[in-house]
């Protein structure tokens, strides 16, 4: 027990620089500023309200909008990130309990594990405390490990959901898909591979990023297949589910804070 | 020297933020996921994207209906922008509570087809005419 509070202090203790944080928490916020930006603008999650014309939802959610559009810009240039990071936190968590969307969730979690980032002062040769680094780095494999569990019902892993994704994007969307693709792509056992490869994917990634956190001479080694994986999952999702912001945070994330 | 954290503080902060997610991923099994044999259901922080069991239709009317900022629109397509975002439903059900909307919005004047993707691998048309119900 003693043992496993030293090793527990001592990671808390450990150190990274302070640019691995810094960089990414600018990524970060500049990648939903922009999906924020045009949210507000083009009436994206509003539109969930179509059914509601009158709801004063709208207000709240705009007024919303504003708090996280302000609170990244300011992070984005290093303006009172310590009170930023929180408000940021707190608009996007109550956006996403109004409107449950996973980005929302992701958003807030991230934002959460920011803010102890910004505790305290670097040291002179410009080191932080490294443990909400690594919260970040165990919090994407966590994700990754969750939702791989949870694809292996049915409909995934039959490949209808895909079907049902892809078909639905190249029939009403005029997805670009290619021919041999579309041909492709409209059976079910198809589909079912692609399935089965993105849980595979990130099943691996997850192990990976756990890896990476647990032993630290593999971390160079481990860095680039972590970039390539990151990159083959987030740039399949977005051709094939209409998903890119998400994907443009992960790829961030991964490629920032493994340097 | 960096700034260092209280361990104690540390953990505290950790079991803040790992205790729900463990809590809602484990909501999912207890509430009926089973892998391979059924779905779970969307559920905040288990990070149930794209696993659930989805059906994706698309609304389309005539004659055309104002909208907020969208005038004369004949599809939900119109209503919101096509990247990213865009107006989804995950069970034709719901698409059809909202064609039964869309027959009220137009004082039954409307003729609305449904066009959906099922994930057996099917895809379904039809269209109601609003004055016959």
């Amino acid at each position: 027990m003693n043992s496993i509070a030293q090793k527990f202090n001592s990671w808390t203790q450990r150190t990274c620089d302070r640019n691995t944080l810094k960089h990414f928490q600018i990524a970060f916020a500049s990648v939903w500023l922009l999906y924020d930006i045009l949210d507000l603008l083009l009436g994206g999650t509003e539109s969930v309200l179509w059914l509601m014309p009158e709801n004063s939802l709208r207000q709240v959610l705009k007024t919303l909008q504003c708090v996280l559009i302000i609170s990244q810009i300011n992070i984005v240039f290093g303006i009172q990130t310590k009170v930023f990071t929180l408000a940021l936190f707190l608009a996007r968590a109550c956006e996403g309990f109004l409107f449950p969307i996973n980005d929302f969730f992701y958003g807030a979690i991230t934002a959460l594990i920011l803010i102890p980032a910004q505790w305290g002062e670097a040291s002179e040769d410009g080191q932080v405390p490294a443990w909400p680094r690594d919260l970040l780095i165990l919090q994407t494999a966590w994700i990754y490990f969750a939702t791989a569990i949870l694809k292996l019902g049915p409909s995934f892993i039959s490949g209808g959901d895909l079907y049902v994704r892809q078909n639905y994007l190249s029939k009403f969307l005029n997805w670009p898909f290619p021919a041999f693709y579309l041909k492709w792509i409209s059976s079910l056992p198809a589909n079912a591979v692609l399935s089965w490869a993105a849980i595979s994917l990130e099943l691996l990634l997850s192990v990976s990023l756990f890896v990476w956190w647990k032993k630290k001479k593999l971390r160079k080694n481990l860095r680039p297949l972590l970039v390539a994986l990151v990159i083959a999952i987030h740039g399949f999702a977005a051709s094939t589910t209409n998903v890119f912001f998400f994907g443009f945070s992960m790829i961030a994330q991964v490629f920032l804070l493994t340097r | 020297m960096a700034h260092k954290t209280s361990p104690r503080l540390v953990l505290i902060f950790i079991l803040f933020l790992f205790v729900p997610q463990a809590v809602q991923f484990s909501r999912q099994f207890v509430n009926g996921y089973m892998p391979f044999l059924r779905e779970p259901n969307p559920t905040f922080f288990s990070w149930d994207m794209f696993a659930n069991r989805v059906e994706r239709c698309v609304l389309e009317w005539n004659p055309p209906l104002d909208f907020p900022n969208h005038p004369q629109t004949t599809s939900l397509l119109q209503l919101a922008p096509k990247l990213e975002w865009g107006i989804t439903y995950n069970h034709v059900a719901d698409y059809e509570w909202a064609r039964g909307w869309l027959c009220w919005r137009s004082q039954k004047k409307a003729r609305v087809g449904l066009n959906c993707f099922l994930p057996i691998g099917i895809e379904i048309k039809n269209e109601l005419d609003c004055s016959k119900i």
